[in-house]
């Protein structure tokens, strides 16, 4: 069983290998951040989850995939954004993503829970320029913070056309 | 100026000045909020959607959100006996705010006595009306010696006219600043211990509202600074941090590198996070021990 288990994280790591090697096609200036997890943790009930997660940022398309390792292996989650994002500072872009598909296992009630709120509510989110190559997101609903590398400048990402891709 | 059981509002700081004993308290950017509303709608019982609607806006909250930040409020204004007489619970129903515990008091600015130079922007034939209320002084009564304006009264009108334009224009390009500020979103300060060299912390706030905290990290995060500094240095690592707190969540981002440049992330989210400060410190070190554990080793 618990072999089982190994060879679906490999499968799972290599899918989102495979993910980040067709969206990370330039070299990244910054330190490359090879592995991303995501842990949550509540202090009053101790319960905790830990997702692997890799997202990949560019212009025009943002995926992030979530995969819950721990304690048991659920398959990975995909969000798939558009984004639509505005210089609001030198250092920074702020806008929204735009959830343009999704696909949740049903029994992680975590990720269920934010697909169903993504589907009403466009994800507001703050980019922040750290390094050459390096940006930290704050997703502002939730508050959440992830640095990312990315090969584009904020100008590059700063394209948001309002009237066609906003909602 | 609105007064809450002996507790002054002031709006501007997100602040509660108790009256008798001057002891100020910063509530958070939400905590007052909530407040704000609760006043707004005295004596009517609000939902818990509508509250959370209204304060988190389009934020992800959690169940305990609400108690929690009624809780606070709670205990900020002296209600915590088994009563709750201010902000008053009905079950299943929501909150109200119980308007005996409301007083208005002016702005301690329109009390201030009116400086005499006042009487020089007073036509003859006009009355200044003001507020019954307002306390200001009788100036006393000068002849004058005419229905004209002598030449340098004149000059002190015009004198006066000058400063005040230049007053309202400052005071008018310091509120468009301040919006300025505001749409500029959150912001990023650096914070530093002199003793820690392989770590660099970051702290994301929102303008005009907590600022402050990057002064209660420093206060506060200096042993857990300092211990993961020695791991680090044991393992010839580094790491940068990035901080974003709310009320009820602590946003962490940890990348960390070893010494051959790979660099492993953990974003950690913790709910209730003013829980237990030890127990939030053991969370952080035993993620950030791991993630050192399991990154792969140099070649």
């Amino acid at each position: 069983m618990k072999c089982q288990h190994v060879n679906k994280v490999c499968a799972l790591l290599l899918t989102l290998l495979l993910a980040v090697l067709i969206f990370s096609g330039q070299s990244i200036a910054g330190n490359k951040i090879e592995h991303t997890d995501l842990v949550h943790y509540d202090m009053k009930s101790g319960e905790e989850s830990i997702y692997t997660v890799e997202v990949n940022e560019s212009h025009d398309q943002i995926n992030a995939l979530f995969a819950e390792v721990s304690p048991t292996l659920k398959s990975y989650s995909e969000f798939h954004f558009s984004p639509c994002l505005k210089k609001n500072r030198p250092d920074s872009v702020k806008g929204t993503y735009h959830l343009d598909s999704v696909k949740v296992e049903p029994s992680d009630a975590h990720m269920k829970q934010i697909a169903s709120f993504l589907q009403l509510q466009n994800l507001g989110v703050q980019l922040t320029e750290l390094a050459p190559g390096e940006d930290l997101l704050l997703m502002k609903q939730n508050s959440m913070l992830i640095t990312l590398n990315t090969t584009d400048t904020l100008d590059m990402l700063a394209t948001c056309k309002p009237h066609s891709k906003s909602r | 100026m609105i007064i809450i059981n002996n507790w002054k509002m002031d709006a501007s700081r997100c602040t509660l000045a108790h009256q008798g004993t001057g002891e100020t308290l910063r509530l958070g950017e939400f905590h007052f909020l909530l407040l704000e509303i609760l006043i707004t709608y005295p004596d009517t019982v609000l939902s818990r959607e509508f509250l959370i609607a209204e304060v988190w806006k389009n934020r992800v909250v959690g169940s305990n959100s609400l108690p929690t930040a009624i809780h606070a409020l709670r205990l900020a204004l002296g209600d915590d006996s088994k009563q709750k007489e201010i902000i008053q619970t009905i079950p299943k129903k929501g909150y109200f705010l119980n308007s005996e515990f409301i007083s208005y008091a002016e702005n301690e600015s329109l009390s201030q006595p009116v400086p005499n130079d006042v009487d020089l922007l007073i036509n003859d034939n006009q009355e200044r009306t003001l507020p019954e209320t307002e306390a200001v002084p009788e100036a006393p009564a000068r002849p004058l010696k005419s229905n004209r304006f002598s030449l340098r009264g004149r000059l002190g009108m015009l004198l006066a006219i000058v400063v005040m334009t230049a007053t309202l224009g400052t005071l008018l390009w310091s509120s468009s600043r301040q919006q300025e500020n505001k749409a500029e979103g959150t912001q990023l300060k650096y914070v530093e211990f002199p003793d820690v060299t392989h770590i660099k912390i970051g702290y994301l706030y929102e303008p005009d509202t907590d600022d402050t905290g990057s002064s209660a990290i420093e206060k506060n995060w200096h042993p857990l600074a300092v211990n993961l500094d020695t791991l680090l240095a044991k393992k010839n690592s580094s790491m940068k941090i990035y901080v974003y707190p709310s009320m009820d969540k602590l946003s962490l981002d940890l990348s960390l590198t070893n010494h051959c440049h790979q660099t492993w992330q953990v974003m950690l989210s913790i709910d209730n996070w003013q829980h237990d400060m030890d127990k939030l410190n053991n969370i952080i070190t035993k993620h950030a021990r791991r993630t050192l554990h399991e990154m792969p080793t140099c070649e």
